[in-house]
C-alpha cells in the first residue's frame, strides 16, 4: 500500500473528534476495539467496581460484558483476532493486597477459563495477530518483564532481562515485533523488539512518560500516549527508520490517552477527559501520500 | 538539601514582621476576653480561617510525588522521570507538572514520619494525632481513648457562624477493608462535633447520607417546607432508632435544610465549565471544588477524602492509594494526573478569589510508601518518611521543610508527626495552648513554627 493514514485534524483540515454517546461517568482505561470494528471494549470503575465493559463502535450505552464478584476486579481486556474470545486480568482482592492472573473468556463474557496462574502479578495480555501466542508482563522475575505463552497457557517465554520496567507491549500487525513502554534508559519510552525478544531499540528519544502504544494496521507506524507537562496527547511514532517523522495526531489540553486504530485504520479510537468526563472519542482518517510532507499536502503555507 | 527552618525564598514584598510574630499576637488576643466570647465570635486572631485538609487515604510514595530520588538505584527511583521545579533544586517526580510549576505558592513537608504501617493505626494518628484508641489489622484497639480528629477540634473551638455546620467530610467513611477507621469525628467531644458528611461522584448531584434517613432528600429537592415536615418524620424515627442523638442531628439538619445559602454552598454543578476543568472531573477533583465553595460560606474545617477504601481497585471513589502491585501504572494513568490537576485548580481557584491567605491547605496521606519496589511492581507501607503540601492560611510560599535520606527512606533532619501538623492548623488559626486545654482539643504536638 502506497499511502498511510493521519488524522484530518492533524492536518488542520478535519472535523473536532466526536464524542461517543452513551458513555457512564467514571474512570476508564484500556481501551481496544473488536476486530468487527462494531464496538469498544473498555475497562472501567463503575459503582465502585472494576470491570470490563462493551459500547458500541457508533454509540450507545456502556454495558458490563460481566459483573465480577466483589473483590474480584477485572480489567485490561483484549480481543483475539477471531473476535470469540477475550483475555483479561482477573484480580484477586485479599485484605488491602490482591493477585493478578490472566484469564480469558467468551466474547460474551461467559466461560471464564484461567490462562496464566497467578505466580507473580501477571497482567497486559495481547493476543498476537495469528493468535497462536499471548504476550503478557509479570513480576516472576523480579520486576516487570514481558512473556509469551501458548493461548490457553504453558509454553511461557521470557522476552526481556533489565531492571528497568518493562511493560505495555503491543503486536505489530504482521506478528514480527512487539512494541512496548521500557524504563531502561531512564524515561519511560516507547521500545520495539522482534516477537522473540531480540533486537531491542528504542523509537522514541522523547524525555517524560510515554504509555500504552498501539500499532496502526499499516504495520509502520505506532501511537503512543505522551505526557506533555500536565497533560498526555498522542503522537504517532515511525516503528522504522527513514519512515517519516513523529507527528502529533491529538494534541489538546486535556488527558488523551489509550489510543486504538479501527481495524480497518480509518479511525482513531482513544479516552479523552475533554469537555466533561473521561469519556471515548473517535477521530476520522483519511489516506494520504506516503512521502509528502502532510503540511504541505493540507495546502498550509 | 535544605533544612527545617530555612527559607528558600520569600515572597517579594514579604513583611519584615514574621507572620510568626503576627501569629503570636494573634493568641494573645483573648487576653481580656471570655473563652465563651471568643469561641462565641469564632475570631481567635489567627493567620487563617478555614482548613482544607486533603485527605490522601492509603498512603501515596513519596518518591512517587514530591521527594523523588533520580540517582537512587533504578529498583528505588522507579520508572519516573523528574522535573525541575520553581524552588531551585527541588525537583519533583514528572507526574506533578502543574504543581512544580507552582511550589512557589506553597510549602512542602519533606520529613513526616508516623508510627505505624498500619492504615488503620496511621490513619487513627494522621487525624488525632494519637495512637490512643487506634484500631489496626488485628482487630485490637490500643490503649487510651480516642482523640477527637483534627476537625472535630475545630469545630469545638471556632463553631460556625452560618447556617452550614464547621465541620465537614467530602467522601465516606475511611475503611480498612470492611471496617471502618477510629478517629474520624468528634469522639469525646461528642457527636455534635461529628463532621456533616457528603457523597461526592462525578456526573451526580451530591448527596448528604445523613440527610437521606429522611427519605433520600436531597438538597436541590428541600426547597420547601413540606418536604422538609416530610422528610423530618422519618429522620427521628431512624436516630431513634440507631440511638444517635436526635438534638445534635435535629439542630444541624434544620440548618442546612431551611437555609437557602447552605443549600446552594453544595450545587457544585452552579461552576461554570472553566472552572470545573480546572479541578479535573474526577471524585477528587470535585470534592476540592465543592471543599472551595465550603470555605466560600464560612465552612471552619473541610476534609475531603479521595477515597473511601486504601484499595484502588474498587472503592466507592477514585481508588486509594494502597499500591502495593501497578503502583507505576496507577500513578501514571490516574492518580498523578488527578492529583496535580485538583490541587492544582484549587490553589488557583482560592488565590483568584482572595481566599488562599485565609485558607490552610493541606494534602497528605496517612504514611509513604517503601523506598524499594517490590517484587509485584508496587511499594508498600512506609510510616517512617512522607511528605506534606502545606498552602496558605498564612504559611511561607516556596518553603522545603526537612531533608529525607538518599532513598528517601528517613528523616535527616526537620522530622515532625502528624500530631505536630495538628498543632500547626491550630497555629494557624489561632487556637491558643490555654484554648486548647480548656476544651481538651490538644494534639500534644509542636506546632512547625517555621512554616510562617
Amino acid at each position: 500500500m502506497a499511502g498511510w493514514w493521519v488524522l484530518l485534524a492533524a492536518l488542520g483540515l478535519g472535523q473536532e473528534p466526536q464524542r461517543l454517546a452513551g458513555e457512564s461517568p467514571g474512570w476508564k482505561g484500556h481501551l481496544r476495539w473488536s476486530p468487527d470494528g462494531k464496538q469498544f471494549l473498555f475497562t472501567r470503575i463503575h459503582q465502585g467496581r472494576m470491570e470490563l465493559a462493551v459500547q458500541p463502535a457508533e454509540g450507545g450505552d456502556a454495558v458490563a460484558l460481566v459483573k465480577p464478584a466483589p473483590g474480584l476486579p477485572h480489567f485490561d481486556g483484549h480481543y483475539a483476532p477471531d473476535g470469540q474470545k477475550i483475555a483479561y486480568v482477573h484480580d484477586i482482592l485479599q485484605g488491602t493486597d490482591g493477585k493478578l492472573q490472566i484469564n480469558a473468556c467468551k466474547a460474551d463474557g461467559t466461560q471464564p477459563e484461567v490462562v496464566v496462574p497467578h505466580k507473580a502479578f501477571e497482567e497486559s495480555p495481547r493476543w498476537s495477530p495469528d493468535g497462536t501466542r499471548l504476550a503478557f508482563v509479570s513480576t516472576r522475575d523480579g520486576n516487570q518483564e514481558i512473556y509469551t505463552c501458548k493461548p490457553r497457557g504453558g509454553e511461557v517465554k521470557r522476552l526481556t532481562s533489565h531492571p528497568g520496567f518493562d511493560h505495555h507491549p503491543s503486536w505489530s500487525p504482521d506478528g514480527t515485533r512487539i512494541a512496548f513502554i521500557s524504563s531502561r534508559e531512564g524515561p519511560e519510552a516507547l521500545w520495539v523488539m522482534q516477537a522473540d525478544g531480540t533486537s531491542l531499540r528504542r523509537l522514541t528519544k522523547y524525555d517524560g512518560l510515554e504509555s500504552w502504544p498501539a500499532w496502526n494496521p499499516d504495520g509502520k507506524r505506532i501511537v503512543v500516549a505522551r505526557n506533555r507537562g500536565g497533560h498526555a496527547d498522542l503522537v504517532l511514532v515511525p516503528a522504522e527508520p527513514g519512515q517519516g517523522a513523529e507527528r502529533y495526531l491529538v494534541e489538546h489540553p486535556a488527558q488523551e490517552s489509550f489510543a486504538v486504530f479501527s481495524p480497518d485504520g480509518r479511525r482513531l479510537g482513544f479516552l479523552s477527559d475533554r469537555r466533561g468526563g473521561l469519556a471515548i472519542y473517535t477521530q476520522e482518517m483519511r489516506e494520504i501520500p506516503e512521502k509528502s510532507p502532510p503540511a504541505k499536502a493540507a495546502g498550509s503555507p | 538539601m535544605l533544612r527545617v527552618g530555612r527559607i528558600n525564598r520569600l515572597p517579594a514584598g514579604a513583611p519584615w514582621v514574621s507572620r510568626r510574630a503576627v501569629l503570636h499576637l494573634g493568641a494573645c488576643l483573648p487576653f481580656g476576653l471570655s473563652l465563651d466570647r471568643v469561641l462565641a465570635s469564632g475570631d481567635t486572631g489567627g493567620t487563617a480561617k478555614s482548613v482544607i485538609l486533603l485527605w490522601l487515604w492509603g498512603g501515596p510514595s513519596q518518591l512517587d510525588s514530591f521527594d523523588p530520588k533520580p540517582h537512587a538505584p533504578v529498583d528505588f527511583r522507579g520508572p519516573f522521570s523528574t522535573l525541575p521545579t520553581k524552588i531551585p533544586g527541588i525537583r519533583f517526580c514528572e507526574l506533578f507538572p502543574l504543581l512544580a510549576a507552582r511550589n512557589d505558592q506553597f510549602a512542602l513537608i519533606r520529613t513526616l514520619h508516623s508510627f505505624s504501617n498500619d492504615h488503620g493505626v496511621a490513619g487513627t494518628v494522621g487525624l488525632t494525632g494519637s495512637l490512643a484508641g487506634a484500631v489496626g489489622l488485628n482487630g485490637q484497639p490500643l490503649s487510651g481513648s480516642t482523640r477527637p480528629s483534627l476537625g472535630s477540634t475545630v469545630a469545638k473551638a471556632m463553631p460556625a457562624k452560618a447556617s452550614l455546620p464547621p465541620f465537614v467530610v467530602l467522601g465516606g467513611r475511611l475503611h480498612q477493608g470492611k471496617k471502618a477507621i477510629i478517629g474520624e469525628g468528634g469522639g469525646p467531644l461528642g457527636a455534635a462535633f461529628d463532621p456533616l458528611r457528603a457523597r461526592v461522584e462525578p456526573g451526580a448531584p451530591v448527596s448528604l447520607p445523613e440527610l437521606e434517613l429522611a427519605g433520600g432528600l436531597m438538597p436541590e429537592r428541600l426547597g420547601d417546607r413540606d418536604s422538609l415536615r416530610r422528610g423530618f418524620d422519618p429522620l427521628a424515627r431512624e436516630l431513634d432508632r440507631t440511638g444517635h442523638r436526635l438534638d445534635a442531628h435535629r439542630a444541624r439538619a434544620l440548618g442546612l435544610l431551611t437555609s437557602t445559602a447552605a443549600r446552594e454552598a453544595f450545587e457544585v454543578q452552579e461552576e461554570n465549565d472553566a472552572i470545573r476543568e480546572a479541578y479535573g472531573h474526577t471524585r477528587f477533583g470535585k470534592s476540592c471544588l465543592l471543599a472551595r465553595r465550603l470555605v466560600e460560606r464560612g465552612v471552619r474545617f473541610v476534609q475531603v477524602n479521595w477515597s473511601d477504601h486504601v484499595e484502588a481497585e474498587e472503592d466507592a471513589g477514585d481508588g486509594g492509594w494502597d499500591h502495593h502491585y501497578r503502583n507505576f501504572t496507577i500513578m501514571a494513568d490516574r492518580h498523578g494526573p488527578w492529583m496535580d490537576r485538583a490541587i492544582s485548580g484549587l490553589l488557583d481557584d482560592l488565590r483568584g478569589r482572595g481566599l488562599l491567605d485565609s485558607t490552610l491547605v493541606i494534602a497528605v496521606g496517612e504514611f509513604g510508601r517503601t523506598p524499594k519496589i517490590n517484587d509485584k511492581a508496587g511499594r508498600d507501607h512506609w510510616e517512617h518518611c512522607y511528605s506534606a503540601l502545606v498552602a496558605g492560611g498564612g504559611t511561607r510560599n516556596g518553603l522545603v521543610l526537612g531533608t529525607s535520606d538518599k532513598t528517601a527512606g528517613h528523616p535527616v533532619d526537620g522530622a515532625v508527626t502528624p500530631a505536630d501538623l495538628g498543632a500547626t492548623v491550630h497555629l494557624a488559626l489561632g487556637i491558643n495552648g490555654e484554648t486548647r486545654l480548656n476544651l481538651g482539643i490538644d494534639t500534644g504536638g509542636k506546632a512547625i513554627e517555621a512554616l510562617f
